[in-house]
């Protein structure tokens, strides 16, 4: 007893068993899966984790060669830099628009925000059924009005586009609602003496509230970047990676590699290439983003 | 002094918070450790052997099946006292993903369900075991299984599953779109020229109908290989067959179709379509009855058309198979060859043919009348069988194949109007180098 007095009166102590139980859930769950996976990149197994050898960098190199890797990873990019552009200014935009607080204001931000809500596979399921070129109700409609019908789904050209729709469609009311609460947190006083000063809406956007908001608007980019460089639901449930590889992403190509084909070796390594990836392009979205928030701030 | 005291409570508090989650964790890994009141597990112990053996089984059946398969295994529950069927069913492509994970930590089911182009894979990595002493006991007349499960239960010389349930693949036309385009929907389609024909016929690009649906990422196109006397492996000698040149004709075929327009793009929703009446034919197996019927489309089934040098189309059957866990305990072994030896029964078979309009895996049920009243189409199904071959058996890296090598090079073929001959040579090349790890 006397031993947990002596601890109860030690703040640190105390503060430190409040968060240990989160601690220990993302050691066990998270910190060391990832150690022992990226060991295991560097090891050869079947997938009942019998006859390991130790194989060296030969996943890495295996990985590197694979035509499939290089053609998911520009997929991956293909969807990150379609996905990212226009999610944030989207989302910018709309967030400008309806963060005045009233009661129109408030249902169009539940509407936006109704698809975060809603899991990926409803969304996909949805949107399939309503684009699908030959019993969709969309091209049913197109076609009695004589309009000519794209095949968004088996079209070499345009899977990639629609993926990238239905993931903005997805996600954007999410950087939406958090751009909102950043401009809701600018001071209206800066507003008022940029009016006395003469400034119009677009001038405030650009002077005032996008200087404002630079911190959360990095955050948005980043956290946007993280889930497009893992993007795989929406795939998986649209075209499984087709037309001709088309639209397979790099996680789509490690699920289907670790769990269909059972080459759990190839599909770690190829896995921690991703994450070196998406750290890198954390990385740099960071600074750039800590440049522009300097630059911001400057003026 | 309150304080403190309250202190002392808050990092007792966290500490039982921390300490449950442990105890739950080795609590379900030490299943063993004490004699549970009421035994869940397969691994019933001695001491409570009054208690029933409960088997754990996985399955995919979440179609129209599942309250079919649900009601039969709950008769099996009620009709035995000492042995217990737990079903868990969830999507396939779960199933194999949690199936593999599961056989890597000895958890997981007894036994499960899978088709043909499985076996070889998990069989390889000791995931499913072979059960010859279950054949050897004579537990089931084996001489009454439709001759395609001669090569379905075996690997390597070992029998490695017990039948579950038998399909083949048969046409199915739209009468409605038959009459539509001038043809006599009574009288189908009974060769490959004529097939092609009554496509072309009842293709109608203006309001998005089509006349053949020609799926790539399965056994479709090389059932039309073996229709020209080709094939995609060699199952002897592990070689691919890809660039022969029957199959070479059987691919131009294919291709000359879909050229013209007649099938839509190779991964649209086949069965959807044919429910909507957007599709005149679709060669495709037992498992669209339902909801062609639920659709109420107009159809009729008829045997696969012949081809230029056989009439022939794909048919397998699901097999029961035993898992590396279901065998380490003798009783869980025992109760599983139970559960497939009361599902071989006669009224459980006729019970599961007629309700989801598959063939039974008995053939001496091929003429029962009470089957063919209760669903007509079983007929020519059953019929099917007769023609019908299975494939990929045997074969480890089926997955493999599936998508780096049939995927890759039909679209190839049919989406990029690719040179037929050299598109096959490449691809068989590829299917060469996943083979030779296999000789």
């Amino acid at each position: 007893m006397d031993f947990f007095r002596c601890l109860a009166r030690n703040k640190n102590f105390v503060g430190y068993m409040f968060i240990l139980p989160s601690v220990c859930v993302l050691l066990f769950f998270e910190v060391l899966p990832l150690i022992a996976s990226f060991f295991s990149s560097f090891l050869n197994f079947d997938i009942l984790l019998s006859h390991i050898t130790f194989v060296g960098t030969t996943n890495y190199f295996n990985v590197l060669q694979d035509d499939r890797f290089w053609n998911s990873l520009w997929n991956t990019l293909y969807f990150t830099l379609g996905t990212v552009p226009i999610q944030i200014i989207l989302s910018l935009f709309v967030a400008n628009v309806i963060s005045n607080t009233n009661r129109l204001n408030v249902i169009f931000r539940t509407v936006y925000f109704l698809p975060v809500v809603c899991s990926m596979t409803v969304i996909a399921l949805a949107l399939m059924m309503l684009l699908d070129f030959n019993i969709g109700y969309v091209p049913a409609l197109l076609r009695s009005g004589g309009i000519p019908v794209i095949d968004l789904f088996n079209s070499q050209t345009w899977a990639m586009p629609t993926i990238i729709l239905i993931s903005v469609y997805k996600s954007f009311g999410f950087s939406m609602i958090i751009l909102i609460a950043a401009l809701q947190g600018v001071p209206k006083y800066l507003y008022e003496a940029a009016e006395i000063d003469g400034a119009g809406s677009v001038t405030k956007f650009f002077k005032i509230s996008l200087p404002s908001i630079a911190p959360t608007i990095s955050f948005t980019v980043i956290t946007s970047i993280i889930g497009s460089f893992q993007v795989f639901d929406q795939v998986y449930l649209t075209t499984k990676g087709g037309p001709l590889f088309h639209t397979e992403t790099v996680v789509q190509y490690i699920y289907e590699r670790a769990f269909m084909t059972n080459e759990m070796p190839f599909a770690t390594a190829n896995a921690f290439l991703l994450f070196i990836l998406i750290l890198i392009a954390t990385l740099i979205s960071m600074r750039i983003s800590r440049r522009s928030e300097q630059a911001f701030s400057r003026e | 002094m309150k304080r403190q005291l309250w202190k002392t409570l808050v990092i007792a508090v966290v500490c039982c918070m921390l300490i449950i989650p442990f105890a739950g964790c080795s609590g379900t890994s030490q299943p063993a450790a004490a004699p549970a009141e009421k035994p869940s597990a397969s691994t019933a112990a001695p001491a409570a052997a009054k208690a029933p053996t409960t088997i754990v089984f996985w399955n995919g059946f979440g179609g129209s099946d599942r309250p079919v398969l649900e009601s039969l295994v709950k008769k099996f529950n009620e009709t035995h006292t000492d042995v217990q069927v737990k079903m868990e069913i969830m999507d396939w492509s779960v199933m194999y993903q949690k199936l593999t994970t599961s056989a890597a930590s000895a958890q997981g089911p007894d036994f499960i369900v899978f088709g043909p182009e499985n076996v070889a894979t998990y069989a390889n990595l000791g995931a499913i075991v072979p059960v010859d002493d279950f054949y050897e006991t004579n537990m089931v007349d084996t001489s009454l299984f439709p001759a395609a499960f001669n090569q379905l239960i075996k690997y390597k010389g070992h029998y490695i599953g017990i039948p579950m349930n038998y399909f083949s693949h048969a046409l199915f036309y739209n009468k409605d779109l038959a009459k539509k385009a001038g043809l006599d929907p009574e009288n189908p389609p009974k060769t490959f020229d004529e097939m092609a024909d009554w496509a072309v016929k009842m293709t109608d690009s203006k309001n998005g109908q089509y006349g053949l649906g020609i799926p790539v990422g399965w056994v479709h196109i090389p059932q039309i290989m073996w229709a020209f006397g080709g094939d995609v492996i060699d199952y002897t000698n592990k070689t691919s067959m890809l660039d022969k040149p029957e199959s070479v004709k059987a691919m131009q075929w294919v291709s000359d179709l879909y050229q013209k327009g007649v099938a839509p793009a190779p991964n649209s929703d086949f069965t959807k379509m044919f429910a909507a009446g957007k599709l005149g034919m679709d060669y495709d197996g037992p498992w669209n009855t339902p909801q062609f019927k639920l659709a109420k489309v107009n159809y009729g089934v008829t045997l696969m058309p012949a081809g230029p040098v056989k009439q022939v189309t794909f048919a397998a059957g699901l097999s029961y198979h035993l898992t590396k866990k279901g065998s380490s305990n003798p009783e869980t072994k025992a109760a599983f060859y139970k559960f497939v030896q009361w599902w071989f029964q006669k009224d459980v078979q006729k019970e599961w043919a007629i309700k989801i309009g598959f063939p039974p895996i008995r053939t001496d049920l091929e003429n029962d009348p009470d089957l063919i009243a209760a669903n007509p189409d079983l007929k020519v199904f059953m019929a099917s069988s007769k023609i019908g071959q299975p494939w990929l058996v045997g074969i480890v890296n089926s997955q493999k194949i599936l998508t780096d090598v049939f995927t890759k090079t039909f679209d190839e073929i049919l989406l990029n109007k690719a040179d037929v001959e050299k598109t096959l040579s490449q691809g068989s090349a590829e299917m060469d180098k996943i083979l030779a790890t296999e000789r």
